[in-house]
């Protein structure tokens, strides 16, 4: 017996047949018809569906046999499923396979088997439909036909399971398609319906050119409606007058060298591999207006990567493209300003580098302007000018505009001058840069300098003349060419007093000069506020006597504060004041000087009681050549330059200058400067104006110029003294021997008609009962009268050079009036051995007030810090010939002191010559120490006596 | 230091000669000796000895600071004080004068009645 070998896609048969799920189930009627069927028409007594499974057969449906199964080994069937065909055993005795088979050599004793094969629908067979005979028998074609069919039948049965399945299948598959179609018809929809409806203008055409698309937006923006093009290749006929191609034309023919043709301005999206383009340009009367689009058109693949169509979106930037070229043409022109503008433009960011700079700008710099781009704007800035930069930018910071004059450093280290105008950007001003405009100062510069050598040579040479004018007038009406003609004489002092003013006018024009060129030179250094006053004062007296104007200080000050200024500079502006305060002040009027703490500083004010200064004029008042009316430059003999300069001097000092003024009643001018050093605290309240009235007793004015004598007399009457007049020395003689206590003093003019006044003074004085008048000399001559007088004892109390000083006359007259005012006379003594002036001291301590000097310089010094009645001298000492002092106080002093000698050894004769008396010590008794002292100090009698 | 009297005034023009003159003169009793020219005044230091020398700085040919360095040097060998007279004052411009020698300097236009007191001032201060 030989078993069945297994078939060749076991493993898969197996599956198959498992996955019927037939196997040990009960029987069916659809089986056992067939079976049934299967017996009656072949006429056989056995007929089965047997299944094969890995071990056995099992029968589904059995006609004619008890079993239900049998092992595979000795089964039929397993034979039968090899093939395709059916498995015909016509005699089993006679089939060495089966003869000795259990099957057959036992129950059931088969002879007969034909087994019909049962495929799945892949075609593995996994059973068979089979007859059995017990007899051999014979199996014609009819008979196999008729088992194939019914096998075709029992297969089917089998596979009625699988076959609903694999229905059902693709019962769902055309359901789940017919869902998918759907669904893409409804995103068909979808797209073209969000496209129709798009705000964006959007055409899509087909690989035929064809329109497939025109939107709603396409219509309102060309006014071409969507049938008038779909489906055609008209498109171009709403954008332009004859036929031609689109962007989208050219991405479905792929022609893109034609773009250069048809679009200037064009270009391919960075996508350019799948050909997207770009273009955009104006259309004329497209619906109704020019309009400016801009079209981005892009070709449509398909799954094959096959270009099927293309669309195009177009938009109208007409709107935003006129905003364009309206700012364009705007920058345009701003930039068409800023290159061809003369002056340079620079903006810099809030680091200082340039952002932009303009051509001129950068010419001035001998840069390109592509050059300074990015750099540092303070590099630019020459060295010494770099701090001015900085504190301009921090200016800008807090908002400010800035104007600061620099020098800028060209490309060749060269320097220029110019003038920057820097403004804040943005809205804030913080720190985001700046606008400058700069204007390249070299020419002005040059001008300047040629204006200033113009101004410094013309001066010179005005001056030169003015030199000889000036000194020949001043030298005639100063007497030294003799006697003149009273009316030629008032001309000349006419010529004199405007050459004057002509020299003080050039001054101011240099200065106003060199004010507004900014060179006029400051050598500020610490200084004392109080002496300096002082000393302006008695320089401006005498011009104040001119107006019959007296000076009053009243400082309520630290005597020692100090200022930061430049002396002659301060003292001009003093002097300023106090001449503008003459001038306007009433003749008979007051000017007050006031010195006052002011805040940290300390204020200077000059006051007069003249007209003040009216309204429209007063805002006026510092500029150059102001004068309240024309008329009042002659008349005041002003330049109308001097307040412009005080104020520009006093600013330059880092003070102030102003006014107050009333109507009618007067005009203070001011200044505040910083103090330094001492706080202006209030300390004392002093005078130096004695406010003490002069006594009604007379003096006798002895002048031979009948207008002189007035003046006199009015300066007189002024301070409340009369006056007689005498125009000769032999009226004056005559009145004071008429009655000589009528007189409290006398002024005397030297050049008289009749006689010398230095004569008539000797005179006076050698007479017996001897006049101990005081007297004044008052004359052009007054210095040269002085010197011929050298030591002479003639009791001068002052000698005053005309013009007359009108304070130094008061002063004078205080002396003659209130000789007591001290009740000692002040001597100086100068000695170098400190026995010799013990000795001294105590011979004279009672009678006189002493000061003493140890050497020259300290004696100069007290010189200069008041006035003495007399000096006592030592000849020889430490620093120095005592004989130099006397040159020294004949040159250096206002005021005539007499000099005694005291000397341990013999005087030289040159210096008896000089000295009012000179005595040898070893020889001289204490009490002829004090009779020559109260012999040289009896002009004031009451003194000693 | 002797005793100031002898002045030499250096100027070129003849009307400042004449004032200058007369001031120094007839105020202050000074014997003066004139030049017009700095080169004049080269040769009048040889056989003059002035105590003083008054000198303009703008005359054509030796200028003033010229005529001051030729005064110094071995010929003529004048060790005279200078003062020099000139409209030029501004204080960069005096400076620069002393500097250069100077002992002062008078400024143009000068008061003539002031003028012998001004040099006898500048002189005492200088030799005291």
């Amino acid at each position: 017996m030989i078993s069945p070998p297994l078939p060749l896609y076991e493993t898969e048969r197996l599956a198959s047949l498992y996955r019927l799920a037939v196997l040990d189930t009960p029987g069916e009627e659809r089986f056992d018809r067939i079976t049934r069927l299967a017996s009656r028409a072949l006429g056989v007594p056995i007929a089965l569906v047997s299944l094969v499974d890995a071990n056995r057969q099992w029968f589904k449906s059995c006609v004619g046999l008890e079993a239900s199964e049998t092992g595979r080994d000795i089964s039929f069937c397993g034979h039968a499923i090899l093939g395709q065909d059916t498995f015909v055993i016509p005699d089993t005795l006679l089939d060495p396979r089966f003869a000795d088979n259990p099957l057959v050599t036992g129950e059931p004793h088969i002879r007969f088997y034909a087994g019909q094969p049962l495929a799945d629908l892949d075609g593995l067979n996994f059973g068979t439909l089979c007859i059995i005979d017990q007899q051999p028998r014979e199996f014609s074609e009819s008979d196999r036909q008729t088992l194939r069919d019914l096998g075709t039948w029992a297969a089917q049965e089998l596979n009625v399971v699988q076959i609903n399945q694999a229905v059902q299948t693709v019962r769902e598959s055309e359901a789940r398609t017919q869902a998918l179609l759907e669904e893409l018809r409804d995103q068909k929809e979808f797209t073209s319906n969000l496209l129709q409806h798009s705000a964006v203008a959007t055409v899509v055409i087909n690989a035929d050119h064809q329109v497939m698309l025109w939107n709603q937006a396409v219509e309102d923006l060309t006014g071409v409606k969507a049938q008038a093009v779909l489906g055609t290749n008209r498109h171009w006929s709403a954008f332009y007058p004859q036929p031609r191609l689109t962007l989208a034309d050219i991405i479905v023919d792929q022609i893109y060298q034609e773009l250069s043709g048809l679009y200037s301005n064009y270009y391919q999206l960075p996508r350019s591999d799948r050909n997207a383009l770009h273009a955009e340009g104006w259309y004329c009367n497209l619906n109704g207006k020019d309009r400016y689009l801009v079209f981005d058109a892009q070709p449509v693949f398909d799954r094959e990567s096959k270009l099927v169509a293309a669309v195009t979106t177009m938009q109208d930037y007409t709107d935003r493209k006129l905003a364009q070229e309206e700012i364009q043409n705007q920058r345009d022109f701003a930039q068409q300003v800023m290159n061809t503008m003369g002056q340079g433009l620079a903006v810099t960011n809030a680091a200082g580098a340039f952002e932009y700079v303009n051509p001129a700008f950068a010419h001035m710099l001998n840069y390109s302007a592509e050059s300074l781009v990015g750099q540092s704007s303070y590099t630019l800035v020459a060295a010494e000018d770099a701090a001015l930069a900085r504190q301009a930018s921090e200016r800008r910071l807090s908002g400010e505009t800035t104007l600061i004059e620099v020098r800028l450093r060209r490309s060749d280290d060269s320097l220029v001058d110019v003038l920057i105008s820097g403004v804040p950007r943005g809205r804030a001003g913080k720190g985001a840069g700046t606008i400058s405009v700069i204007t390249d100062l070299t020419e002005r510069k040059k001008v300047e300098r040629l204006k200033t050598e113009f101004i410094s040579t013309v001066s010179h040479e005005l001056r030169t003349p003015l030199t000889s004018i000036r000194g020949s007038l001043g030298l005639v009406t100063g007497g030294l060419v003799g006697e003149i003609p009273a009316e030629a004489r008032a001309m000349i002092e006419i010529a004199h007093k405007n050459s004057e003013r002509l020299v003080r006018l050039i001054n101011d024009i240099l200065d106003i000069e060199k004010i507004a060129s900014g060179k006029m030179e400051f050598q500020l250094r610490p200084l004392e506020l109080l002496p300096l006053i002082e000393t302006a004062l008695a320089a401006n007296r005498s011009y104040a006597t001119q107006y019959g104007v007296t000076f009053e200080l009243l400082e309520t000050t630290r005597p020692d504060v100090q200022v930061q200024a430049d002396p002659d500079r301060l003292t001009q502006v003093i002097t300023n004041l106090l001449s503008n305060a003459a001038k306007f002040s009433f003749p008979g009027g007051t000017v007050r000087l006031t010195v006052e703490p002011q805040g940290e500083g300390v204020r200077v004010s000059v006051s007069d009681n003249g007209p003040g200064i009216a309204p429209e004029f007063q805002n006026q008042i510092f500029q150059r050549f102001a004068q309240a009316d024309a008329s009042s430059t002659r008349q005041q003999g002003g330049t109308g330059l001097g307040l412009s300069i005080s104020k520009a001097i006093i600013e330059s000092m880092n003070g102030t200058l102003g006014f107050q003024t009333v109507l009618g009643q007067g005009t203070t001018f001011y200044f505040d400067l910083p103090c330094l050093v001492f706080p202006p605290q209030v300390e004392t309240i002093r005078s130096t104006a004695a406010e003490v009235p002069l006594l009604s007793r007379r003096v006798l004015v002895c002048e031979d110029d009948q207008d002189v004598a007035l003046l006199l007399s009015m300066m007189l009457g002024a301070v409340g003294v009369e006056s007689d007049l005498a125009y000769n020395a032999a009226q004056a003689r005559q009145l004071l021997t008429d009655n000589p206590q009528r007189y409290a003093a006398m002024t005397l003019d030297l050049m008289l008609p009749d006689e010398d006044g230095l004569s008539l003074l000797r005179d006076l004085r050698e007479r017996t009962g001897g006049l101990n008048l005081p007297v004044i000399v008052v004359s052009a001559k007054a210095q040269l009268g002085r010197r011929e007088f050298k030591g002479a004892s003639v009791g001068v109390l002052d000698w005053i050079d005309k013009p007359i000083d009108q304070e130094r006359l008061v002063t004078a007259l205080r002396q003659a009036f209130w000789p007591t005012r001290r009740d000692k006379p002040l001597i100086l003594h100068i000695e170098d051995d400190p026995d010799n002036m013990q000795v001294v001291r105590g011979m004279l301590v009672n009678l006189v007030d002493l000061a003493e000097a140890s050497s020259l310089r300290e004696a100069k010094q007290r010189l200069q810090e008041q006035s003495f009645d007399l000096i006592l001298l030592d000849q020889e000492l430490l620093d120095g010939q005592g004989l130099d002092l006397l040159l020294y106080l004949s040159s250096g002093l206002d005021q005539w002191v007499p000099v005694v000698v005291f000397s341990a050894q013999e005087v030289d004769r040159e210096i008896s010559n000089l000295v009012a008396a000179t005595l040898v010590k070893s020889r001289t008794s204490d009490q002829d120490l004090i009779n020559t002292i109260r012999a040289l100090v009896r002009s004031e009698p009451q003194l000693l006596d | 230091m002797s005793e100031l009297k002898q002045i030499l005034l250096v100027e070129d023009e003849l009307d400042i000669q004449i004032i200058a003159r007369m001031a120094l003169q007839k105020l202050g009793g000074y014997s003066v000796e004139v030049c017009s020219s700095g080169q004049e005044a080269l040769e009048k230091v040889i056989s003059y000895r002035p105590d003083v020398i008054l000198l303009d700085v703008m005359m054509p040919g030796l200028d003033g600071p010229g005529t001051l360095k030729a005064l110094r040097q071995p010929v003529p060998g004048c060790q005279a004080p200078v003062i020099f007279m000139t409209a030029k004052v501004q204080p960069s411009e005096v400076a620069e004068y002393r500097t250069l020698g100077a002992l002062d300097v008078i400024a143009k236009p000068f008061d003539p009645m002031g003028l012998a007191a001004l040099v006898a001032s500048i002189w005492n201060k200088a030799y005291d």
